[in-house]
């Protein structure tokens, strides 16, 4: 069975970009425009890896993933942010909360794809 | 904007040298006025000193004059200034104000429609990319491959040894004759022992035919022996023909077998033919079936070279198709700053260029921005970078 990732971005050609990168290695994806909107499809599925803009309205990729990580269910679900922010300050908000890559925009598939093969749980 | 430009000229204008005002300093002018005034006092005062008073008063109020002037013609420029350039600021704001709500919205329409178009051109190119997708992997799927090349090579082993079996049948039939031919000789050994026999027949007729002479010459008492000669002469009779039908019967056989030898060879020489025809098909089909193998190799090599290269095309485009994004970004962090100065006209005395670039430049998230904001015409965007935590 395919392993599941959820991409969370404003902008819908992007997450159209991202899916089809991650369709192509064989994964499934699902897709939110925000922070609360991905926070209401963490709703108890399967979610193997999280790949988070952070610039984003009604709520912002690093408030997601802090309360993301407050679900006992997605606690380790490990989470990249895709983001066109490339400052260090920026970073370590996202360490601190639990981020565990960082990849600037654009991005080149193969890059996203090997940090996704790094990262996805099994 | 056409209003706008002519009150940015007048403006201008205001900044120049009065000529007016240079004239006013002029002190001949002034030294004229100071003697014609001198000259009335004399010719009216009826005392000299009262005329001297009246000259001294006059100098004075021309010396007031000097002053005087100068600041009254100083004074009114200054202000009509200060009240030009409030009338202009006033002017601007109210320029400003109306302008930059539509500069927002056509911002804004150009940014979604840019959005728009990108969604657009995404889901196409994400249909196009899956049916080639789909379609190569069709074509260069290695199973597929495999199982025809695994038809083929078995063809390549099996139609061979179709042809060795038929060969094969074809040497037993060889050998079979070869058997049969070999019997030949012994019929002619039989029909060598018949002969023998018809000539031991003759010769024991001839033996029996003397003894009957004998016995007959021998008289009463050779009786006996001649009836034994007569017996030994039927016999030789009988076995001279047994033999004579054993020839007969050998010849036969010999001649039926050497007729089924001959009939069994020219078959089997048809059957040669034929084996070694179906032997040369086998070969052309074998060797069209190499070159076949060979073309499809070269094809599967050529649609896998194809793969890679429309992969390596996908993901170029992927790339460039996040300039959306991007341009997205830049034109929002420019829209928030527009309406930010919209924010602020009420009171532009408070506005701090320093500050307001600080602010502007905090606000990017792109390098490019960052690098555009310090100077850079055509700054590049950088490949994509990945940081582990």
């Amino acid at each position: 069975m395919a392993k599941t990732i959820l991409i969370v971005d404003d902008s819908s050609s992007f997450r159209q970009v991202v899916g089809i990168a991650l369709k192509t290695a064989g994964y499934s994806v699902v897709e939110a425009c925000d922070g609360k909107d991905a926070l209401g499809k963490l709703d108890g599925r399967k979610i193997n890896l999280i790949v988070s803009d952070v610039n984003m309205p009604v709520m912002d990729g690093i408030t997601f993933v802090k309360a993301a990580k407050q679900l006992p269910a997605y606690r380790f679900t490990p989470v990249i942010m895709l983001t066109t922010e490339a400052g260090e300050s920026k970073k370590s908000e996202g360490k601190a909360a639990g981020v565990r890559a960082w990849v600037v925009k654009p991005f080149q598939p193969p890059v996203l794809l090997d940090a996704v093969s790094k990262l996805i749980l099994p | 904007m056409q209003g706008f430009a002519l009150k940015k000229e007048s403006w201008g204008t205001l900044m120049k040298p009065n000529p007016t005002r240079d004239q006013a300093h002029n002190p001949w002018v002034l030294a004229a006025g100071l003697l014609v005034t001198s000259l009335i006092c004399l010719a009216v005062a009826p005392a000299w000193w009262q005329a001297g008073l009246a000259a001294i008063g006059q100098g004075l109020l021309l010396w007031w004059y000097w002053q005087r002037p100068i600041n009254a013609k100083v004074e009114p420029i200054t202000s009509l200034a200060d009240e030009d350039c409030s009338a202009e600021l006033r002017t601007l704001r109210t320029l400003l104000s109306s302008i930059l709500p539509l500069w927002e919205k056509q911002v804004e329409l150009a940014r979604t429609q840019t959005e728009d178009a990108a969604g657009g051109l995404t889901e196409k190119f994400v249909a196009m990319s899956r049916q080639v997708g789909e379609t190569i992997s069709l074509s260069a799927d290695g199973d597929s491959h495999d199982s025809v090349f695994e038809v083929m090579r078995g063809a390549q082993v099996e139609l061979p040894k179709a042809v060795s079996a038929l060969d094969e049948t074809r040497a037993e039939r060889e050998h079979f004759l070869s058997e049969i031919h070999e019997l030949g000789h012994f019929v002619d050994e039989l029909f060598s022992m018949a002969e023998d026999v018809a000539k031991i027949a003759s010769q024991t007729n001839l033996l029996a035919l003397n003894a009957a002479i004998e016995a007959a010459r021998a008289g009463e008492s050779g009786r006996g022996f001649s009836v034994v000669a007569d017996e030994v002469r039927k016999l030789s009779t009988m076995s001279g023909e047994t033999g004579a039908r054993i020839t007969e019967k050998v010849r036969i056989m010999g001649g039926t077998m050497r007729e089924l030898v001959a009939q069994a060879s020219r078959v089997a020489e048809v059957e040669q033919g034929k084996i070694r025809e179906a032997e040369g098909i086998v070969n052309q089909v074998l060797d069209e079936l190499a070159h076949g193998i060979s073309q499809l190799e070269q094809r599967i090599g050529l649609l896998q070279g194809s793969s890679r290269e429309v992969e390596h095309t996908v993901n170029q485009v992927l790339v460039d198709l996040q300039f959306q994004d991007r341009v997205s970004q830049i034109v929002s962090h420019t829209v928030l700053d527009m309406r930010r100065l919209q924010e602020r006209l009420h009171d532009v005395t408070q506005l701090e260029s320093k500050a307001w670039l600080q602010n502007l430049e905090s606000s990017y998230t792109t390098l490019e921005q960052t690098r555009l904001h310090s100077g850079d015409s055509r700054p590049q965007v950088e490949a994509s970078s990945v940081t582990f935590f």
